[in-house]
């Protein structure tokens, strides 16, 4: 019973889950209904044939299609596809009726509109217009000469231009179009064809946007750029393009047993199966006329410079409260848009109560290169207790709206010259090397500057080349030496220490050097044969080690305190007994009783450690 | 055998002897040379001085005198770019000589070429020179050294031992510190052409940032074709052409 709940609950879930997906979604699927008929290609040759596609949407059922009788066209049916998408919950449905369209002779053709009857109601087609070109040409879309068709594979649309200035600048848009029917590789930039007018350089990367021109979707790159005229005249100007079209290889024949064949499926030509040939295009824009109008001369100022377009200047010094001869920066910033390169700064009057130096600029566009603001930077000094104020500057342009030369003039600002000497900037003194009496000889094109101090007359060591001191082969050793002596010394130091900490390690260190120093010279005894010694030999190392061991004076150690100290059965007893014994009384052992005699001192010895 | 040994000992006895007079003589035809572009230069023939000035630094090398002496040919030849240039590589060679500086200082003024103000840092750190804070860096390691070798022997306080090594590595951490910011202005290019502008990319069509007056330092930091991107004392950056400048340091031997 439980489960039959369960069960009955389920189908219940499932039943209004299948409800809120799918119903509302199909009602609304089928409530409205579109009928579309595009051609795969708007000019193809006599011998080859365009695809035409009638796509209902909304039913697709019950569709009856009525194609028009075309003199010197047929329609071969090639059968029709059906697709049902659900994207965010909104289902569509459409039917594809496709048609093969050949032509019996080149022509202009007009499919006039198809009456499609889905569910009782008629809808009507756009009408397609169609170009036909003799057998064995290419087709016009992506042959290898320009094209420039709307409605073809790819065409460039530019802005529309007027009437100009030599030096303005001219915001131009140029929009390259290709069909999305075909994938396109750009090869080039669109190039200017014309002379007398030049282009700013174009982005790497346009903007890219879909747009809908004659009911094809085209991929459109959109470079803004800008245009200048060079010389008064009528520029006849075009754009080019050079691309590479991907024309997926269709393996189509006009099949007499009709229908969709397996390889004329769209999915099997699709450019991922590696597919497609390669056709190089040169896109061509409509030729337009750039025309340039001469400057007029009349009332152009005398500080014009050619500045083109909508200007304004501002003028500002700091600091205003000098001292004669203390640099002021005087800042002048033009802004505005137009042709920056020719906007100069504005000619500080030329006066003998003021220094001046040369200005230098700077500029920052603000989004376009023809808008921004460029400022001057001009260093001045002031020479004279006379002067009251910097003087106005001005600066003129011409107004391609308004058509006439404007000139932006700045305030004067008012200059307070702190109290000081009044006095000329002072005269240096010539160098030291030229003649005092005589003044220096000039030459007229060699400005001198005095008071720069004499030139040396030693010459000094030489070097191979201008490095600095840390690049020095020696200094870089001795910081390595440096370098080097320091770990070695932080090694050392650690060390020590570690030592200083543990007092032990250092004993044991002085007992093992002691004991190989005293069992050399035993082994050394023994191979001499020298009895006597090698027997005082063995004595004192077994004195030095057990005086170590037992912190007594080794020379004090007697044979009673070794014996009451071991055990019985150890054998340095034995070997200390002999040697007290040689000592007072003399002794003789065999080569191989001193032999074991090393052996046991070695063994016990080190055993001690 | 005898015999081949001496002839080998008086080849090489002759080798060195030859040797040292062309180096002699070398230096002889330098020194005339210098002494005539120092004539030139007295008689206000400042474009001969400049071509045997510039000859000895080929032939021979840099030297301080030679380098000012051709910087002071250039600025009253009226040549800033290239003064400057000269009295740039002079003080690298000699930061303290005070004959370079003042004229530098002299002929940037004179051609409006003021300097940025700088920051409080920069400002305690252009109190020594390049060379001068990396000999602190040499005698923080020699002195701290030094007293450890000495410590090995000698038996100090805890406070001394303490005191010498925090001082020591302070004195090396600031020269180091001061190394690195020095060196940033150590090799600068100067702009040596009167024409010379930033441009927004290294082609000639692209678009102007401004002008840059002759006689700046400017940084570079990449280039690309004749082009280098660089950056100015007023930390403008843009692209120039690569002919317009010229490095001050540089390794081999070419007047300029």
């Amino acid at each position: 019973m439980r489960q039959q709940l369960i069960f009955f609950k389920t189908i219940i879930c499932l039943a209004v889950l299948f409800l809120g997906t799918f119903g509302p979604c199909t009602l609304r699927a089928y409530a409205e209904v579109t009928v579309e008929a595009t051609l795969s290609h708007l000019s193809f040759p006599q011998d080859k044939a365009a695809r035409l596609t009638i796509t209902v949407t909304g039913r697709s059922r019950n569709t009856a299609i009525d194609l028009p009788q075309i003199d010197g066209i047929r329609f071969h049916n090639r059968g029709k596809s059906s697709q049902i998408s659900v994207v965010n919950r909104a289902m569509s449905s459409s039917i594809s009726h496709n048609y093969l369209v050949q032509a019996e002779k080149p022509g202009a053709y007009t499919i006039p509109s198809i009456g499609v009857t889905v569910g009782g109601e008629t809808y009507s087609t756009q009408p397609i217009t169609f170009e036909v070109s003799p057998s064995g040409q290419q087709v016009r879309g992506y042959s290898g000469k320009t094209d420039q068709q709307e409605g073809e594979i790819a065409f460039i649309r530019t802005s529309k231009t007027g009437n100009h200035y030599p030096g303005e600048i001219v915001p131009f848009t140029i929009k390259a179009y290709f069909t999305q029917a075909y994938r396109a590789d750009i090869n080039s930039l669109p190039n200017l064809r014309g002379d007398g007018v030049v282009m700013s350089q174009l982005h790497d990367k346009p903007t890219q946007t879909e747009e809908l021109v004659n009911n094809r979707k085209y991929h459109v790159l959109t470079w803004d750029t800008s245009l200048s005229g060079i010389k008064a005249g009528e520029h006849p100007i075009s754009f080019s393009l050079d691309a590479t079209l991907l024309i997926p290889q269709k393996r189509r024949s006009l099949s007499p047993f009709g229908g969709n064949t397996l390889f004329e499926d769209s999915f099997l030509n699709d450019s991922f199966f590696g597919s497609h040939q390669r056709k190089p295009i040169v896109s061509v824009s409509p030729e337009v006329i750039f025309n340039v109008l001469p400057l007029p001369t009349a009332d152009q100022p005398d500080n014009f410079t050619g500045a083109i377009g909508d200007f304004d200047l501002k003028v500002g010094v700091t600091p205003v409260d000098v001292e004669i001869g203390e640099p002021m920066t005087l800042t002048m910033e033009i802004s505005g848009t137009g042709n920056f390169d020719r906007v100069e700064a504005p000619v500080f009057p030329d006066s003998a109560n003021w220094k001046t130096y040369s200005p230098t600029s700077d500029f920052s566009e603000q989004g376009r290169r023809y808008a921004g603001t460029k400022v001057f930077e001009q260093a001045v000094v002031v020479r004279s207790g006379a002067v009251t104020e910097m003087p106005s500057l001005s600066f003129s342009y011409f107004n391609p709206q308004e058509k006439r030369y404007i000139t932006k003039t700045s305030e004067a600002v008012a200059i307070h010259l702190k109290d000081s000497v009044p006095q000329t900037i002072a005269q240096p003194v010539k160098p030291v090397v030229r003649p005092a009496q005589e003044p220096a000889p000039e030459t007229a094109t060699a400005p001198t500057i005095e008071g720069l101090a004499p030139i040396h007359l030693d010459t000094g060591s030489y070097h191979a080349g201008i490095l600095p001191l840390f690049k020095n082969i020696w200094l870089i050793s001795i910081c390595l030496l440096c370098v080097l002596l320091l770990l070695t010394l932080f090694v050392l130091k650690i060390r020590q220490r570690n030592i200083e900490n543990h007092p032990e390690i250092q004993l044991q260190r002085q007992k093992k050097l002691l004991l190989e120093s005293d069992l050399k010279k035993v082994a050394q005894a023994q191979t001499e044969g020298d009895v006597p010694s090698f027997l005082s030999f063995a004595r004192t190392a077994i004195q030095n080690q057990l005086g170590l061991l037992w912190n007594i004076e080794p020379a004090a150690l007697s044979l009673s305190d070794i014996r009451s100290r071991l055990d019985t059965d150890v054998q340095l007893i034995e070997i200390f007994s002999v040697a007290e014994e040689a000592a007072y009384g003399g002794a003789t052992l065999t080569n191989q009783k001193m032999q074991d005699y090393t052996i046991t001192l070695k063994t016990e010895l080190e055993e001690l450690l | 055998m005898k015999r081949t040994g001496f002839r080998c000992y008086f080849s090489i006895l002759l080798t060195i002897l030859l040797l040292s007079a062309t180096a002699v003589l070398a230096g002889k035809v330098e020194d005339n040379l210098f002494q005539e572009a120092n004539e030139a230069y007295s008689r206000g023939e400042y474009d001969q001085a400049i071509s045997k000035y510039q000859k000895i630094t080929e032939t021979a090398g840099y030297s301080t005198s030679v380098l000012y002496n051709l910087a002071n040919s250039f600025a009253q030849n009226g040549q800033t770019g290239r003064a400057i240039l000269n009295y740039e590589r002079a003080l690298r060679l000699s930061p303290s000589d005070s004959d370079i500086s003042g004229n530098l200082q002299l002929v940037k003024k004179e051609n409006g070429l003021f300097p940025k103000e700088s920051s409080r840092v920069e400002r305690f750190f252009q109190l020594l020179s390049l060379n001068q804070w990396t000999s602190l860096i040499v005698l923080a390691l020699v002195l701290v050294t030094t007293y450890l070798l000495a410590t090995m022997k000698y038996q100090f306080s805890r406070q001394l031992n303490i005191g010498v090594g925090t001082s020591c590595f302070l004195l090396l951490c600031l020269a180091t510190a001061g190394t690195l910011v020095r060196y940033q202005y150590f090799s600068p290019s100067v702009v040596i052409s009167p024409e010379a502008k930033l441009f927004i990319s290294p082609f000639e069509s692209s678009g102007s940032i401004g002008a840059l007056q002759e006689g700046r330092l400017v940084y570079p930091q990449k280039s690309h074709g004749d082009f280098s991107y660089v950056i100015d004392e007023t930390d403008r950056k843009g692209w120039i052409p690569s002919a317009l400048i010229e490095p001050v340091c540089k390794p081999a031997r070419s007047g300029s």
